[in-house]
């Protein structure tokens, strides 16, 4: 199997809000894949059919193979996922959190204290591991959600602005990590508002607006299709909203900042 | 398969048992908040017996009756007869009317009007009166005032029965003696009590049991909302649990904690209350686990159907405090209007605290409880059969 993730034609209404519209893509095995767009485009949304949180309204998708509407059970095994939100149980120390959240997968005890040590250690977090998570700061919360997300040795990640809110030596960290993860194999589906971090990250990168799939190629083909000095976040603004799209198109593609 | 369900259950109420233990203050309240409202209900609605500071006024007009000398006042007896045994005090007052808006401005709760022929007409052969004016607006009170004044009369009656009779005895010569008891009550109701008791014996089970039923009702809606805001049931639906094990957890943490609760709080209410504590335990904690069983589905339903914590705290104080009111939790099913005693019999809560207090108080066996644990049961049953569902519907399409 050459894909990691297909998704075909997937739809998500709320009421009648199209949040999603039949968007299809296909992500390689192996690939770091970017999904970006404005606030409120329908990123969390298609993650979050893909991860089997919520039921398409229509189309389909498979994770490893796995359809994510019928083997959801079989799609949260092979995945790894970091929300929007931190996800941590505040009164639990940050042992009792993975330890809970490690036997969700099944891991025996036994395994899982070796691996927890080795997480602990590997985002230097060991001297907090008897703490409760509630007095974490954001940056620890967040090195403790990949330490979780990587017990079960996912195939897949999935990580929804994951440097949101970071300073810049935990962002550089984190970013190392991902390429390390992806290094060692995994396919890794990663939303940014960063458009550098997605740059320089991803090997492709998925545009969407209003729910719709806009672009889908390599950073770099996006950018050479608006011109030599483009920037990945010309290209956004070039694919989201009308407006901008005309000017740019007038502006023969100077870089723009701010936005 | 079953197998890991039902791991992942208990994998979940593990880890709600031990966020308990991290969090003291929910941990304390848990004990100290039933505690308080049943102090508060039993004092609220005490037992007839701890009355204080009941105030009574007098008018007295009696002009006694002289004999050799010697002016005796029935009145007077009366009154002492009255204050023996109780913490009722006394005050005098010139006129009825003086005295009737005293008791209209509350400073006294009763007033008791002997008129001027009250010791002479009862030494002669008719039966003499006294008036007490009462305050129906404080029916326990006038119970209470009532009581004692009855008494009172009871065995004034009877010393001046009993002085008639002797000395008419005393003249019958050759007849059969004439017993004054058969004067003064032929027919005796000696009221026997099944076991020595007090209101707590009603109250503590009926309580006890309405807990547990708050916490069937609270215990998945306020257990998921504080998940959904940190944001970790989101977590534990991205790992290969089932909700309905997801679920299945969260109620089980649920009863072992509500089992907890009840034991202490039982434990508690014996101690600082001397409640009677005469049921098989076994039975009990059965019973104490379909009252919280019972309410769950309810409880799931409301918060399945809400959007956020206010709005089913509102509906869910829709249900509770019918149900405090009308399930014979604090007071008979028969003192209710018969209508309203039609409604009792059709909350579940009215057969989980009917049973548990057989159990608690009068040690009934399964065979005579199994009906209302069958109901509570079956209601339960019922309404989680409709909540999961609607519960697993609205969380797949993301709400
Ligand atoms: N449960 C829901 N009910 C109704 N509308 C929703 C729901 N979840 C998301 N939406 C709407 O769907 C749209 C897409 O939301 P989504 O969270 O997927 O956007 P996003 O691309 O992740 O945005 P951001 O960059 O701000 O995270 C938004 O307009 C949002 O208001
Ligand atoms: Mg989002």
């Amino acid at each position: 199997m050459e894909y990691s993730i297909i998704a075909d034609k997937l739809t998500k209404k709320f009421g009648d809000f199209t949040a999603d519209n039949a968007i299809s893509l296909k992500v390689k095995k192996g690939e770091i894949f970017g999904i970006l767009g404005p606030n409120g485009a329908g990123k969390t949304t298609l993650i979050s059919m893909l991860t089997t949180l919520i039921k398409p309204t229509s189309g389909h998708a498979y994770v490893l193979g796995h359809d994510v509407i019928k083997d959801a059970l079989e799609v949260r095994k092979s995945i790894g996922v970091i929300t929007e939100k931190v996800t941590m149980y505040p009164p639990l120390t940050a042992e009792e959190n993975l330890m809970f959240f490690g036997r969700l997968y099944g891991i025996s005890r036994k395994e899982l204290e070796e691996k927890i040590n080795e997480g602990l250690e590997e985002f230097q977090l060991s001297k907090f591991r008897k703490r409760p998570v509630g007095t974490f700061s954001l940056g620890m919360k967040r090195r403790l959600d990949l330490v979780r997300v990587l017990l079960n040795e996912p195939k897949v990640f999935f990580l929804d602005e994951p440097t949101v809110g970071l300073d810049p030596i935990t962002v550089s960290f984190i970013k190392k990590k991902i390429r390390d993860i992806n290094k060692r194999g995994s396919t890794i589906i990663l939303t940014t508002h960063i458009m550098q971090d997605a740059d320089e990250l991803s090997h492709r990168v998925a545009l969407i607006d209003h729910g719709n799939l806009m672009a889908c190629d390599t950073p770099k083909n996006l950018k050479k299709k608006l011109g030599k000095n483009a920037t990945l976040e010309n290209v956004f603004i070039h694919y989201a909203g009308e407006e901008l799209r005309d000017e740019t198109e007038k502006m023969s593609i100077a870089p723009r900042r701010g936005m | 398969m079953v197998l890991k369900a039902l791991n992942d259950a208990f994998i979940v109420a593990e880890r709600d048992l031990i966020e308990l233990y991290r969090t003291p203050f929910r941990l304390v309240m848990m004990f100290v908040f039933p505690v308080l409202i049943i102090m508060l209900f039993g004092f609220m609605f005490p037992s007839t017996s701890s009355f204080n500071g009941v105030h009574i006024g007098v008018v007295n007009n009696d002009s006694g009756f002289t004999l050799n000398g010697q002016t005796i006042y029935l009145s007077n007896s009366f009154i002492s007869l009255v204050k023996y045994n109780s913490s009722i005090s006394f005050s005098n007052y010139s006129s009825l009317t003086s005295a009737e808006s005293a008791l209209r401005s509350g400073t006294i709760d009763s007033i008791l009007y002997f008129p001027k022929n009250f010791t002479s007409v009862s030494l002669s052969d008719q039966p003499t009166q006294l008036k007490l004016v009462t305050n129906p607006t404080s029916p326990t009170l006038e119970e209470y005032i009532d009581a004692k004044v009855s008494a009172a009369s009871t065995i004034l009656s009877a010393e001046i029965v009993n002085g008639t009779v002797s000395k008419l005895n005393s003249e019958l010569v050759g007849l059969p003696k004439i017993n004054p008891q058969f004067i003064i009550s032929p027919v005796v109701v000696s009221s026997l009590p099944i076991l020595s008791g007090n209101y707590f014996d009603f109250i503590g089970p009926g309580l006890i049991m309405l807990l547990s039923m708050m916490a069937g009702l609270t215990a998945l809606g306020s257990a998921l909302s504080r998940e959904k805001e940190d944001g970790t049931i989101t977590a534990v639906m991205l790992s290969p649990i089932r909700t309905g094990s997801f679920l299945t957890g969260k109620m089980l943490s649920q009863l072992v904690r509500s089992l907890i609760q009840s034991a202490v709080v039982v434990i508690l209410v014996i101690l600082l209350f001397h409640m009677s504590f005469n049921g098989n335990i076994l039975l009990t904690a059965a019973i104490l686990i379909l009252g919280i069983f019972g309410f769950l589905g309810l409880g799931l339903l409301v918060t399945a159907l809400t959007k956020d914590q206010e709005t089913s705290q509102l509906l869910l104080n829709l249900v509770f405090f019918p149900m405090l009111f009308l399930s014979g939790v604090l007071y008979p099913l028969q003192e209710l209007p018969a209508v309203v005693a039609d409604i009792a019999k059709f909350l579940p809560l009215t057969y989980g605290v009917q049973a548990f207090r057989q159990v608690v108080v009068f040690n009934a066996s399964f065979a005579s409880v199994w009906s209302s644990m069958l109901i509570l049961f079956l209601f339960g049953a019922v309404s989680l059969a409709i909540a999961v569902p609607v519960f697993l519907i609205k969380k797949s399409s993301g709400n």
